[in-house]
Order: C-alpha cells, then sequence, then structure tokens
C-alpha cells in the first residue's frame, strides 16, 4: 500500500539533476520578417547550429543552452521584444541584431537590465562607441570595413574615385571612413563623384550614368543586399565595370548578393563578407561548412558564420567565466588584455575598453567557377586585424 | 447612473494594475497607453471634423524629439519637458494644419502625409541635430520615471486629461461647431461659422495631444528615432481609431489596447506576425465596420 512513496523518491532522483541543470537562456533577436528576412534567417541558422553542438557536448558548465528566436521588426517592436525577453522569459543574454538603428536602441536598454548583450550582424561603428558596460560585438564593424577597403585602394595607381552608397548613416560613414583613411594613406587622390541613391531603389540608371560621366578610375560602394544586386544587374548593360577600373565593396562579398546575381556576377570586384565559408581552409572551417550546408542544404552566408562563431565566443566567456553572473562574464570578456577566442573564422580579439571585436578580415575578388552556382572569391586576400584597429572613442 | 458606474468600474481597475501585472504585461500596457493617447488625438480630427490626417506621426514625432533633445542636449528633468514637446508639437500642427485644412478629402489627407513625410526626411537626415537614423540614443527620463509603474501612472494621467479634453470639445459649442462644417460646410458658413479657423484650432490641438503621447514614448523606450515620424506610424493610430471605433469616445483607446496586445503576442510568436496581424485586423474591420465600441451600441459616443 505504500508504493505511492516510490513517486516523490523517483521525483528526487530523476528531477534532481534536471533541477541543478538549470539552462542558460539567450534571447535572440533577428531580422525574421520583411525584405531583409534571408539575413535574419541565416544568422537565426548559424545560432541553431551552435546551440546544437554546445548542446550535444554537454552544454555550458553543464547547463544546456535555450535560445528563443524574434524578429526583431522596428527598433520600439524591437525594445517590446527585448523587455519581453528579460521579464517574462528571464534569459541570461541577448544576442543576434541586424539592423544598426535597432541595435543602438536595444543596446541601452539591455544595459539598464544588466543583462549582456551580444552583437554578431549589425555594423554601426556608434554601437561600440557607446561603451557600455554590458554590450559586446563579437563581428568586425563597418569602420574596419572601409579602413581595409582603404588599405587596398591605396595600393592600387588609381586617383580618380567616386561612391555609390545607400543614403543614410551606414553609407554615409563607410564613405566617410573610407576616403579619410584613404587620403591619409594617399593623399593625392581626388573625388570626383558621389552618388547616393536612396535605400531600398530598385532604379540606379541615373546614378550609373552620372558616375560613368565623371570618369572615376576606381569606384568604391556600400550598396548592399538587394540594392547591390539591382545596382550591379543595371550597371552591366552599361559597360559600368569594364569602364572603370577598380570597383570594391565592403558588403559585396554576402551570399545574399552572389547568390541572386549568380553567373553575371561581374568578375574581378574587390569585395568582403566579414566571413567567406571557403576560408581559412581548416578543418574546422570545413567541419562547419558542411554540417551546416547537410542541416540546411545552403552554404553559410557571413551572418550564419558571424552568428556561429558569436555565440561560440560567448559559451567561451561564460566557461572561462565560470558564471552567467553579467558582471562576471564581462569581467571574463575583459579580462588578460581581452579575451581571445580561436573561432572557425580564425583569431577575434575582444578590445576591453570598447568591446568590439577584431579579426583578420577576408576580401577577395569576385570570379565565375564551375564549381559553384554564384561567383566566388578568387583570389582571396586577408586584411590582418592589427591594420584594423583605429582607436578607441567612447562617446558620451 | 449606470454609465458612470461603469466608469468608475474600468477607472478603478487602471489604477490597480500595475499591482497586479507582472513586469512585461505592465510594459505592453504602458505602450497601449501611449497609442491610446496619441489615436485619442488623432481622432480629435478625425471624427469631430471628417477629415482624415495621415500625418499625425509628424506631431508624436515631434513631442518625441522635443523631449529627447532636451534630455539629451539641455539635461531638463523629464517632466519639464511636456510641455515643450506639447508646444512644438502644436506649432507644427499650426503650420502643417494652415496649408492643409483648407483642402477636403483626398486632398487634406495626401497633404498631410506629404507634410509628414518631409518632417520625416528633415529628422532622418539631419546628423548633426537630430542624429539623423542613427535616432537619439541612451535616454534616461531619470529615477523617479524610469520606473514602470511610475510611468504607469503618468501616461494613465496624460492619457484621462486627454480623453476627458476631447470630450470636453465634443460637447462644447466648439465640437458642436466642428460637426456642422463636418456635415455640412456650405451651410456652416451661412450661419457665420469660419470652417478655417475652426479646424486650424481642431488639428492644432489635436497635434498637441499627439505631441504628449510622443513625450511618454521616449521614457518607455529610452530613446528616440525617424520611425516615430514615418507613415506607419501615422497608420498605426488610424487602425487603432478604426478598429476601436471612431464614433465613440473611448473607440481609439479600445482599439490601440487590443492592437498593441495583439502585436505583442503575435510577434512573440511567429515569424509571419505582419501577416497574422493583418488578417485579423482585416477579419475585425469587416465583421465589426463600427469598430469594437459597435458591440457596445450607439450610446457609447456620448
Amino acid at each position: 500500500m505504500k508504493r505511492w512513496i516510490w513517486i516523490p523518491a523517483l521525483m528526487i532522483a530523476f528531477g534532481g539533476p534536471a533541477l541543478a541543470a538549470e539552462p542558460i537562456k539567450i534571447g535572440a533577436l533577428y531580422m525574421l520578417s520583411g525584405n531583409f528576412a534571408n539575413y535574419g534567417i541565416s544568422s537565426k541558422q548559424g545560432v541553431q547550429l551552435a546551440v546544437e553542438e554546445i548542446n550535444a557536448r554537454g552544454g555550458i558548465l553543464g547547463r544546456p543552452v535555450e535560445v528563443v528566436f524574434v524578429d526583431h521588426g522596428k527598433p520600439d517592436q524591437a525594445v517590446r521584444e527585448a523587455k519581453r525577453l528579460i521579464l517574462e522569459n528571464k534569459v541570461n543574454f541577448l544576442f543576434g541584431i541586424d539592423s544598426s538603428s535597432v541595435s543602438l536602441a536595444v543596446a541601452p536598454v539591455a544595459n539598464e537590465y544588466k543583462v549582456p548583450l551580444v552583437v554578431t550582424h549589425a555594423a554601426t561603428p556608434r554601437l561600440t562607441e557607446m561603451c557600455l558596460p554590458y554590450v559586446f560585438r563579437t563581428s568586425n564593424n563597418a569602420r574596419m570595413d572601409s579602413w581595409a577597403a582603404a588599405a587596398f585602394a591605396a595600393k592600387q595607381p588609381y586617383k580618380r574615385w567616386a561612391n555609390i552608397g545607400p543614403d543614410y548613416e551606414f553609407g554615409r560613414v563607410s564613405w566617410e571612413d573610407f576616403i579619410t583613411r584613404l587620403k591619409e594613406l594617399k593623399p593625392d587622390v581626388e573625388v570626383v563623384s558621389e552618388q547616393w541613391p536612396k535605400f531600398g531603389s530598385s532604379d540606379y540608371s541615373s546614378y550609373i550614368t552620372a558616375l560613368m560621366r565623371a570618369k572615376p578610375e576606381a569606384v568604391f560602394s556600400s550598396l548592399w543586399g538587394g540594392d547591390f544586386v539591382s545596382f550591379a544587374k543595371q550597371a552591366i548593360p552599361f559597360g559600368f565595370f569594364k569602364t572603370i577600373k577598380f570597383y570594391t565593396n565592403p558588403t559585396g562579398g554576402a551570399l545574399q548578393a552572389l547568390e541572386p546575381l549568380g553567373k553575371n556576377t561581374p568578375e574581378g570586384m574587390l569585395v568582403s563578407a566579414r566571413y567567406w565559408f571557403l576560408y581559412p581552409e581548416t578543418d574546422a572551417n570545413k567541419a562547419f561548412v558542411k554540417k551546416f550546408h547537410d542541416k540546411f542544404g545552403d552554404y553559410p552566408s557571413y551572418n550564419a558564420g558571424e552568428a556561429y562563431s558569436g555565440m561560440m565566443m560567448l559559451a567561451a566567456a561564460i566557461e572561462k567565466a565560470g558564471s552567467t553572473d553579467p558582471d562576471v562574464v564581462k569581467a571574463a570578456f575583459e579580462a588578460d588584455g581581452g579575451l581571445k577566442f580561436e573561432s572557425i573564422e580564425g583569431l577575434k580579439w575582444m578590445r576591453p575598453a570598447d568591446h568590439q571585436v577584431f579579426e583578420d578580415l577576408v576580401w577577395g575578388y569576385t570570379k565565375n567557377t564551375d564549381k559553384y552556382p554564384f561567383a566566388i572569391l578568387d583570389p582571396i586576400v586577408v586584411v590582418p586585424a592589427k591594420d584594423t584597429i583605429y582607436p578607441t572613442e567612447c562617446a558620451k | 447612473m449606470k454609465a458612470r458606474g461603469w466608469l468608475l468600474l474600468v477607472l478603478g481597475a487602471l489604477l490597480v494594475t500595475p499591482w497586479l501585472l507582472p513586469d512585461y504585461a505592465l510594459e505592453v500596457a504602458i505602450q497601449a497607453l501611449i497609442l491610446a493617447l496619441f489615436a485619442t488625438a488623432f481622432n480629435l480630427v478625425f471624427a469631430e471634423t471628417g477629415l482624415l490626417s495621415f500625418g499625425h506621426a509628424a506631431f508624436f514625432g515631434a513631442g518625441a524629439y522635443t523631449t529627447a533633445l532636451l534630455l539629451q542636449r539641455a539635461g531638463w528633468p523629464y517632466l519639464l519637458t511636456l510641455p515643450a514637446a506639447v508646444v512644438v508639437a502644436g506649432l507644427l500642427a499650426l503650420v502643417i494644419g494652415f496649408f492643409s485644412v483648407r483642402t477636403s478629402r483626398i486632398y487634406f489627407t495626401m497633404l498631410t502625409l506629404a507634410f509628414a513625410q518631409l518632417v520625416w526626411a528633415v529628422v532622418h537626415k539631419w546628423y548633426s541635430f537630430t542624429g539623423g537614423d542613427n535616432g537619439i540614443t541612451g535616454l534616461h527620463p531619470g529615477a523617479l520615471w524610469g520606473d514602470a509603474r511610475a510611468l504607469y501612472y503618468l501616461a494613465l494621467v496624460l492619457f484621462a486629461l486627454g480623453l476627458a479634453f476631447v470630450w470636453r470639445l465634443h460637447h462644447a459649442p466648439f465640437g458642436y461647431a466642428l460637426r456642422a462644417i463636418r456635415d455640412n460646410q456650405a451651410r456652416a458658413e451661412a450661419v457665420g461659422l469660419s470652417p478655417f479657423g475652426y479646424l486650424l484650432a481642431a488639428f492644432t490641438l489635436s497635434g498637441a495631444l499627439a505631441g504628449a503621447a510622443g513625450f511618454l514614448q521616449v521614457a518607455w523606450q529610452r530613446s528616440a528615432f525617424p520611425d516615430f515620424l514615418y507613415w506607419t506610424k501615422s497608420a498605426e493610430a488610424i487602425i487603432a481609431a478604426i478598429l476601436g471605433g471612431a464614433e465613440a469616445i473611448f473607440g481609439p483607446a479600445l482599439g490601440s489596447l487590443v492592437f498593441v496586445e495583439l502585436g505583442a503576442f503575435v510577434q512573440s510568436r511567429t515569424e509571419h506576425w505582419p501577416l497574422v496581424l493583418g488578417l485579423v485586423l482585416l477579419a475585425l474591420v469587416l465583421f465589426l465596420p463600427q469598430g469594437l465600441a459597435g458591440l457596445g451600441g450607439r450610446r457609447a459616443r456620448d
């Protein structure tokens, strides 16, 4: 008659360890709806794969990782969703973010609630210039891309430069950083034209003709995603890529741009992708690409790679901290001159002063091959991290 | 008596709400109150004059940016920025209204939309002053108003004042004059009413009230972004008013509550939230042409 006593006994036996291993909760905000959903979705896939691997090897500090994904929408919606993740889901960390303005809106809120935020995609330099104690970025930012482009540009013999970029903060700052840096490295360059199409434009013909009329030798461009695809498709019939000698775009190496362009991609453009799935040729990276391809039927885009690496780097910081306490994790990121983490992309170093990661940046010249249905980077050129380290500026 | 009983019950419920709701639900409730104030402000023009403004985001945004800039650059205490936000939003409404209220119907709608988009473009690009598309971030309304409960009560008070104000206007001769102009402008002019002055006054008051909503949004969000002035923000007020029932005085507030709660509920559950939200709103508008307030019968307005 006293068999019922087994029930609480069993609950203690099996429930006990489960209770001890309370999951580490992470709230991931990405752009999962709308025109740029393909960026958010591939970021999400990168996180999913990382978490799967982390949990397969026993979690972090013996605790499983649980991720809640949410579409971040516009800044006000993102703030609301961040508050939901913090207050309702009681997440230990916030993660992700594609849009720069959303990152700027969510960062102070996360910081106020002392929930560390790890950003893997949004690239406005301002995010880390705020120097918020609980905000980290594990991917490189737009300024580093611009500096890298300037380093290449300075080695070219071309003097007549022009720009075409989306007319908002990212486009403006990318060009500003690029041309300022280029003039430092090579004072005799001159700017012959600046074109500022509206972000999300579909018709670039007038901008293309205006650019060509100015007869630049080289063009810098920060058009990204669908804008870059539309621009390139329209520029080809004008003979744009044949008339100019050098075209460089720090976001042109995104699979989200190269895949839709397919075999029409102009060859010889110097582009970057923050992460490029064929580099580095290490076993770790090859294994990641294979697992990603097996699971999702696609090659990992740069933001999938950054999301995966960011999650792994956060895991490393928590392991090092031995706790999920925000202050201890912050200290783990900052200690010993900043956390150095060997990711699939190579070494990532977290600068303690502003929590910005620095890493080697992979660039390359577009080339169509038989092996892939889209252009790949060949040859690949790498900008060492040290050439992208700009001085820390903590804005008030 | 019966109506007063209901009113007291609702008021009582709104007063105890912050002590019953979990933290996150309280955050959403504040958002609902802010939209309720904004939609009620919009509806002052829409219901009383029959003019559909598609530019109220400009006034919401003007209030928000006034508060944000005063907090960030001048270090004003949060509450003191309220009169400034209301005045700046009202002045902007006076200017836009001056050019817009002369026109009617679709022309009014298009003109207010065009003006608001113009203001948006200025805010979006003026990096040195408004921060451009980076917005103004890291704003904190201070220890007191940074607390969710205090902010809730502040929003509740402003919403209640706004609603009472609109209710008074509705029953004042001013309200009768506006409706006379709405229903038959020629006849209203014949009895000596000047439509331009009345419409401009209504539009300005409405804009000023929308500015107060923007003032609240800054404290809730801790930042201000050009999105506040974008046409989709105007659409939120329109949707809330139509969803709740523009004919009823509390219709826009009811619509705001449903719109915000629904948005928060759906967005956290599916990536296809815009689709789900659209379908639900479509169904509500189709099956409740009078809005949610239509369920309560015709007396709702008074």
